[in-house]
C-alpha cells in the first residue's frame, strides 16, 4: 500500500514537472524584457529572473553613471522595455525625467529607494549616497525587494524567482563572510581606506573602515589644496600602506597625494584600481557583482597589509584586472 | 510609431530651444557679447546652490527659479560694471562670471554640500533625448486633447518663453534697433543706458536659463552664436538678419537631430550619438559655409 502511494506521488510529481516545463517553454517565446541602468543591478537580477524575463543593462563596463549621456537608442530601449529598474537616489540624474515620463505606462523600480530610510547614508544630512551596492548585505536586501516586486508584476514567475533568489542571496552572503574575515586580518591601525572619490561609504560602514577621499562624491569636482595637504599628513602619520584608484576616475589627484606623503617619508604605494561605479567586462568574473566585490575586498586587504589569497575568494580573480594600466 | 513618441517631441524641443536662443543671439552678436551664453552657464551656479539649500533637492523648479534669479542678477551686475567702470563688454562679463562662479564654489564648500552631486550639469541642464511623449500612437492622437495633459512640460514652457520674447521684440523693435547700432542715440531719445542694458541682458538671461533647462548647454551656446553669426554674414539688414537666423536655427535643429539619430546608424554606428552635439556641429558647419561663401562673393566682385 505504502509502495503504491509513493508511485502515485512520483507520477504526480513528474506530471507537475512536465506541466511546468511546457508552460515555461511557452513563456520563453515571448519573455518580457527588463531594462536596468547599472550592471550591479542588471547582472544579479538577470540571474534571479532567468527563465522568466530577459534583463538588459544600459551602462556598459567603464561607464561612469555620473557622466553618462542619454542617446536616442537608449530612449528607444527604455520605451520598448516591459519594466525598468534603476538604482535611484539621484545616481542616474540624467535619466530621471525620462523615468518619470515612463512611470505611468510601465513599472519603473528605483531599487535602492525601496530601502528603509534609516539604512541610507546622507553625508550632508539631505542628499543620499547612492552607492548602496558596496555593502553586500544591504544590496542583497535591495535585490530581494526588487525581485519581490517582479513576483507581484508577473505572479506566474513566482517559483522561478524564489528559487533563483535564494541561490544569489546565498552567494552574496558568502562574499560578505569572506570580506569580514579577510578584513579582520588587516592591522587595526591600518583600517583606513583612502580612495579617489566617496563611493565606499557603505563599504566602510559595513566592515569598520575609516574613509578618506581625495575628491568629493561626484567624480567631477576637484580636490582642494588644503584637503590634499591634510590627507598627506594623515597618511604619513598613520603609516597607511596603500592609496587606491578607481577604474572610472582619473588618477592625477591620487598621484599628488602619494608623492606628497612620500616626501614626508611615508612608505605608501598606489593600490590596484578598485571598481566603484563601473564593473568589469560582462564576460569576466569581475563583470559579475560577486566578482566585483571579491576584487575590491581582496585588493584592499592585500594593499593594507592583511591576509587574502591573491586570486580571491573563489580563485577566479584575474591577477591584473582590465583597466589596470 | 516611436517617431511620434520619441523623435517628434525631441525635435520640437530642439527647434524651440534653437529659436529662443537664436532670437536673443542676434543682439549678442551685434553688441559683441557672444560670450554671454558661457558666462550665464557659470553665473547660475550660486543660484543652483541656493535652490538646493532651500528645497533640499538638486533638481526642482526651485533650483531653476533660483538659477534664473542668479542669471538676472549677473546680467544686472554686468550692466552696472560697464556703467561705473566704463569697461568694455567682454571684460565686464569676464569679471562677473568668474566672481559668481567662485561664489558658488565657496557656497558649496562652506555649507557642507561638497558631498552632494551639485553642479550645473545635473541641477539645470536637460537633454532633448529625455523629452518623450508616450501618449500618441497615431498622427490622429496628436490632435486629441486627452493626451495634451501628458505633453512634456518643456514644450509649452519653451513655446511660452519664445512667444513672450518674440512679442517683446516686435513691440520694441524700433528701440532695440536704435540702441543696438548706436547706444548714444538711445540716450538722446530719453532711454537711460541702464534701462536698455538691463532689458536686453535680462531677456538673454531668461532665454538662456529656459533653454538650458530643456536642452542643455551645448545646444544653447551653439544656438546663441551660430545662427545669428551666419545670418549676419548673409545680410546687412537687421530685420532680415533676425528672420534668417531663425531659419538657420530651425534648419540646424532638424538636420542635426536627423544626422545624430539616423545618420550615425547609416554610417554603421551601433548607437545614436548625442543629438545636441549633432545640432551644434551642423550649426557650426552652416556658419562655416556662410563664411566661405561670403569670402568668395567678396573676391569675385
Amino acid at each position: 500500500m505504502r509502495h503504491s502511494i509513493s508511485i502515485l506521488s512520483r507520477l504526480l510529481r513528474s506530471a507537475l514537472i512536465a506541466f511546468l516545463a511546457t508552460t515555461s517553454s511557452a513563456m520563453a517565446a515571448e519573455r518580457p524584457n527588463v531594462l536596468t541602468t547599472i550592471a550591479q543591478i542588471g547582472e544579479p537580477l538577470g540571474r534571479i529572473l532567468d527563465g522568466c524575463a530577459d534583463v538588459q543593462t544600459l551602462l556598459g563596463p567603464g561607464v561612469d553613471p555620473h557622466l553618462y549621456r542619454l542617446t536616442r537608442t537608449d530612449v528607444a530601449k527604455a520605451l520598448r522595455a516591459d519594466a525598468i529598474v534603476a538604482n535611484g537616489l539621484n545616481l542616474e540624474a540624467q535619466m530621471q525625467s525620462l523615468f518619470g515620463r515612463l512611470a505611468p505606462i510601465k513599472p519603473v523600480i528605483l531599487a535602492s529607494e525601496l530601502l528603509p530610510d534609516v539604512k541610507i547614508i546622507r553625508p550632508d544630512g539631505r542628499s543620499a549616497d547612492p552607492h548602496i551596492w558596496m555593502d553586500p548585505i544591504l544590496w542583497a536586501e535591495v535585490l530581494s525587494m526588487t525581485s519581490n516586486r517582479f513576483v507581484e508584476i508577473w505572479p506566474s514567475c513566482k517559483q522561478i524567482i524564489v528559487n533563483n533568489q535564494s541561490v544569489v542571496i546565498a552567494e552574496i552572503k558568502a562574499i560578505d563572510l569572506y570580506a569580514e574575515s579577510r578584513l579582520a586580518t588587516v592591522p587595526e591601525k591600518a583600517r583606513v581606506l583612502v580612495t579617489a572619490h566617496d563611493a565606499f561609504g557603505y563599504f566602510g560602514r559595513r566592515y569598520g573602515l575609516e574613509l578618506l577621499s581625495v575628491q568629493g562624491i561626484s567624480t567631477e569636482s576637484e580636490a582642494g589644496v588644503a584637503h590634499i595637504r591634510k590627507l598627506v599628513s594623515v597618511i604619513a602619520h598613520r603609516n597607511i600602506a596603500s592609496v587606491f584608484v578607481e577604474t572610472s576616475t582619473p588618477e592625477r589627484a591620487v598621484d599628488a597625494v602619494i608623492e606628497g606623503a612620500r616626501a614626508l617619508g611615508a612608505q605608501v604605494k598606489k593600490g590596484k584600481p578598485l571598481f566603484s561605479d563601473a564593473m568589469g567586462s560582462p564576460d569576466s568574473y569581475e563583470g559579475s557583482y560577486i566578482g566585483m566585490i571579491d576584487h575590491n575586498v581582496t585588493t584592499i586587504v592585500r594593499g593594507l597589509g592583511g591576509n587574502a589569497p591573491r586570486n580571491g575568494m573563489q580563485a577566479l580573480l584575474a591577477f591584473l584586472p582590465k583597466g589596470e594600466r | 510609431m516611436t517617431f511620434l513618441q520619441i523623435d517628434l517631441p525631441a525635435i520640437s524641443v530642439a527647434i524651440l530651444a534653437a529659436l529662443t536662443a537664436a532670437l536673443v543671439g542676434n543682439l549678442l552678436i551685434l553688441r559683441r557679447q557672444a560670450l554671454m551664453g558661457d558666462a550665464l552657464s557659470h553665473m547660475v551656479l550660486p543660484g543652483i546652490v541656493a535652490g538646493y539649500l532651500i528645497s533640499g533637492h538638486p533638481k526642482t523648479w526651485v533650483t531653476i527659479a533660483c538659477a534664473l534669479v542668479a542669471g538676472l542678477f549677473g546680467a544686472a551686475v554686468v550692466a552696472l560694471i560697464r556703467k561705473i567702470g566704463r569697461l568694455d563688454m567682454a571684460t565686464a562679463m569676464g569679471v562677473v562670471l568668474t566672481a559668481m562662479f567662485a561664489a558658488g564654489v565657496l557656497m558649496i564648500e562652506t555649507t557642507g554640500t561638497a558631498g552632494v552631486h551639485l553642479d550645473v550639469e545635473h541641477a539645470l541642464y536637460g537633454s532633448i533625448e529625455s523629452v518623450i511623449w508616450p501618449h500618441p500612437m497615431t498622427w490622429v492622437d496628436i490632435l486629441n486633447p486627452d493626451g495634451w495633459g501628458h505633453l512634456p512640460e518643456e514644450i509649452p514652457f519653451l513655446a511660452g518663453t519664445f512667444a513672450i520674447l518674440s512679442a517683446a521684440f516686435l513691440l520694441t523693435a524700433k528701440e532695440i534697433t536704435l540702441v543696438t547700432f548706436d547706444p548714444s542715440f538711445g540716450i538722446t531719445l530719453g532711454l537711460p543706458f541702464w534701462v536698455t542694458e538691463l532689458a536686453i541682458n535680462g531677456a538673454v538671461a531668461i532665454a538662456v536659463v529656459a533653454a538650458f533647462d530643456a536642452a542643455g548647454s551645448i545646444l544653447v551656446i551653439a544656438m546663441l552664436i551660430c545662427p545669428a553669426a551666419t545670418a549676419r554674414l548673409t545680410t546687412n539688414r537687421f530685420s532680415s538678419q533676425i528672420w534668417a537666423s531663425l531659419f538657420f536655427a530651425t534648419t540646424a535643429a532638424i538636420v542635426g537631430y536627423c544626422l545624430a539619430v539616423w545618420g550615425a546608424a547609416a554610417l554603421g554606428a551601433s548607437s545614436a550619438v548625442n543629438a545636441a552635439g549633432g545640432i551644434a556641429c551642423v550649426a557650426g558647419l552652416i556658419l562655416g559655409i556662410a563664411a566661405v561663401w561670403r569670402r568668395w562673393l567678396q573676391h569675385s566682385t
